[in-house]
Formats: C-alpha cells, sequence, structure tokens
C-alpha cells in the first residue's frame, strides 16, 4: 500500500522519576542515542537506524506514565486536513507550535476516548549522518551498543473506552483493525490492535477502568537472536523483566517486557507479519488469550495484565 | 558469614517472610516461600506493592511514585515495599493501590 495520511508512530513523551537515572539506561542499556535537551530540560533519544530528530523524550515527573504519544503524518497539507476532519467528528484539537519540541514542526494535540493525549505532526528534522546515505555499512558501532533497537515501534495504551478509539483511529486517522480480544460472554472487545502501515500494529489499547495509562513502549529488533540478547544486556544490568523471552500468539512477535528504572514497561520484540488494509481482522477469544499472550506457555501473566503506569 | 537477617511480619495474611540486611522488603518477599507480595514493575512506578508499616524502622531506598505514595502516605508509613529496606523487624499490612479490576483481572483472578 502506498503510504499516506498517517505514516508512523514518531514519538512518546515518557514521565521518569529520576532524570539522569533514565538518562543512563535508555542510553547505555537500551541503547538509544540521546540527541538533544531543551530548556524544560527534557532528554531526547533516537534509536541507531531511525532518520528522524527523535522518537523518545523523557521528561522528569513525580509520577511515572506516558505524557503523549504522536503519529507523522505524509504532509503539512495532510495535517490541516486530519485536524479538520478530527474536529468534523467532535474532537477538539489544539494547535501546539512549532519549536515546542526541539526539531519539530507544528502539532496538532488531541484527547481520545481513553484519556491519552495524540498528537500529528507532519515536519521533524532528519538527524542522520551522511555516512547512513552513501553507500552506508549495514550497520555501525551503534547498533551494537546496549541493546540497540531498530527503531520505536509502537505502543500499548490502557484506558476505559476502548470502543470510541476504535472508531476514532479506524474512521477518522485511516488505520486498520488487526487482531482484537473479544470477551466470549458479551461479544464486547477488551483490546485491539491497530496499524496505519502494513506492520501487525502501530498502536494497541486494552480496556482498563482508569483512563490514560501505559502499558509499554516497544522497540523493534531484527532478530529473535537479539531478543535472547537483550534479556542478557536487562539481567545484567539488574533490569525487572516482567515476562519473556517467548513469543505472543497476538502478532506473532518474540519478545521481552522488562520495566525502565521508573516503572514504566518497555519491549523489546522482533518478527511479527506484515499485513494489508482489506483483510479481515484476527479475533482471539478471552478463553484463549492465555495463548495469545504467551505462545509457547499459554499462560495469563498476572503482572502483565494488572500492572501499569 | 551469615548476614543479618529481619522479620517481616503479616499477621492478618500469615505473610511472615524475612529479609537480609540490604534487601528491600519486596526483594525479601520474592525470595521468600510462595505468593507474599504482588509484584510489578519493582521501581517505584507501579504501585502495585503497596504496603502499609505498623511497626519497626525502615529506609526509603529509591523515588516512588506520587500517584501511589502521597507525601502524607509516605509519612505515615505507607510505602512500595520496593523502595524500603527494614531496619529492624516490621509489622506491615498490604495496603494495593489496586488498580480497580479490569476484565482481564477478573480473569486472572477465577
Amino acid at each position: 500500500m502506498a503510504l499516506t495520511g498517517v505514516t508512523r508512530p514518531g514519538h512518546a513523551q515518557i514521565r521518569v522519576l529520576d532524570l539522569e537515572q533514565a538518562v543512563t539506561f535508555y542510553r547505555d542499556v537500551l541503547g538509544l542515542q540521546e540527541t538533544g535537551r531543551d530548556p524544560q530540560g527534557r532528554v531526547y533519544f533516537k534509536a541507531w537506524d531511525e532518520r528522524d530528530h527523535h522518537s523518545l523524550i523523557l521528561r522528569q515527573a513525580d509520577q511515572a506514565g506516558i505524557d503523549f504519544f504522536a503519529f507523522k503524518v505524509l504532509d503539512c497539507a495532510t495535517l490541516d486536513r486530519l485536524d479538520s476532519d478530527l474536529n468534523a467528528y467532535g474532537v477538539k484539537t489544539e494547535r501546539i507550535p512549532a519549536g515546542e519540541l526541539l526539531e519539530t514542526g507544528e502539532r496538532v494535540r488531541f484527547e481520545i476516548p481513553t484519556g491519552h493525549l495524540i498528537e500529528l505532526y507532519a515536519e521533524k528534522s532528519f538527524a542522520v549522518g551522511e555516512d547512513r546515505l552513501l553507500n552506508p555499512t549495514p550497520w555501525n558501532a551503534a547498533a551494537e551498543h546496549g541493546i540497540a533497537p531498530v527503531r520505536m515501534d509502537h505502543c500499548l495504551l490502557y484506558g476505559p473506552d476502548l470502543d470510541g478509539n476504535l472508531e476514532l483511529f479506524t474512521k477518522v486517522l485511516g488505520f486498520s483493525l488487526t487482531e482484537y480480544v473479544e470477551n466470549d460472554e458479551d461479544g464486547s472487545k477488551i483490546a485491539i490492535w491497530l496499524a496505519c502501515s502494513n506492520k501487525a500494529h502501530d498502536i494497541a489499547f486494552a480496556r482498563y477502568p482508569e483512563p490514560g495509562k501505559l502499558h509499554h513502549v516497544s522497540y523493534l529488533l531484527e532478530s529473535w537472536e537479539k531478543v535472547l540478547r537483550a534479556g542478557d544486556i536487562c539481567s545484567m544490568n539488574k533490569i525487572k523483566l516482567d515476562i519473556g523471552p517467548t513469543r505472543h500468539g497476538i502478532t506473532r512477535g518474540t519478545t521481552i517486557y522488562a520495566f525502565d528504572p521508573s516503572g514504566n514497561r518497555f519491549e523489546t520484540f522482533s518478527g511479527g507479519y506484515q499485513g494489508y488494509p482489506d483483510w479481515q481482522p484476527i479475533r482471539w477469544t478471552l478463553s484463549e488469550l492465555g495463548a495469545g499472550l504467551d505462545y509457547p506457555q499459554r499462560k495469563l501473566h498476572e503482572s502483565f495484565l494488572a500492572v501499569v503506569t | 558469614m551469615q548476614r543479618h537477617k529481619y522479620k517481616i511480619e503479616n499477621p492478618s495474611h500469615e505473610l511472615d517472610f524475612s529479609c537480609y540486611d540490604g534487601e528491600t522488603v519486596l526483594e525479601g518477599a520474592l525470595r521468600g516461600k510462595g505468593g507474599t507480595l504482588r509484584s510489578g514493575c519493582a521501581s517505584g512506578g507501579c504501585g502495585i506493592c503497596r504496603i502499609a508499616v505498623l511497626g519497626g524502622q525502615w529506609q526509603r531506598c529509591g523515588v516512588m511514585s506520587r500517584a501511589h505514595v502521597s507525601e502524607a502516605d509516605e509519612i505515615a508509613g505507607v510505602v512500595l515495599a520496593c523502595r524500603i529496606r527494614p531496619q529492624s523487624d516490621l509489622l506491615i499490612q498490604e495496603a494495593a493501590h489496586r488498580p480497580k479490576a479490569n476484565i482481564f483481572w477478573k480473569k486472572v483472578q477465577s
């Protein structure tokens, strides 16, 4: 498919309890590259193979969690169109001026029915070395520093009105529903996976009584072997693992989940499949959720389901 | 050399376990027998291991999210088990600031 409209996840702003401890973790254990600090004290990071200036922003706060998650749209005309489409649909939007985030153009911010802030933007500076654009090596030293994911890939957010999110993302923002978990008893959806590209997911949501919660931000690795290596690096650095290494039934990714030093969960994963927007979504029943979550063990992990920030 | 051990008592849940000197209450609980305390991020952020310390001395060993432990809570001894180290034997009680039941959670519980 031609990527138009909303093209990809762009950045997540995460709240951390101790900024310098978080910086050390994201730089040296997860292996992202620090690309800037702004006058508010926020710290910016990108993965080694990403081209845009940043995909993660850390903000010091007294509570962990997520401030907002953003998507890059094709161009400024698309940004204006989606802004007015959101308004026409009944969603209030706010325009955040260019430069409020380093190297980033104007952003359109809005609250979705699960209580999270989502942003759209069209412009962000490229921060990729010339060596990556002319006869490049397939990888470099940065690709070996820490876990070193290829990119920030998606997130999973928890909140109450899942149906509202599904309608907003599919009807206004052009996402496709790729997979969902259904409650066997009443047919309601309790978790949904959505794609704006041909990935198995660009964002996912699960039903939860409290609004605005973060389950995890996910980072892509190139192989299952690198997922195992990520597990080794977590253990070497006494990083608290949640689940894995294992494989999800849902989206088929091989995965490890762990917690950053403020308790925000992150995922390092590999694999999955490529889909197309005309495909029918895959349905999982609640009785098979154990296999959907952890395919080899077919196990519902209590902490994975209940722990959020 | 035997390290000093503190006894952690939770009379209402028959939840006794021990902590070696330098361990957090959560680390001691996880090392102990079977389901002692609920464990999440072990980093002060998620609040799942929230407890009330009813007796004994302890020391804070990290930042706790104010979403789960207010300043008043902390003064009253309501803390996260992953963020305190005993300085004496302790008497504790679970004070889960537990996320309200969601459908996943109900399923896990059943």
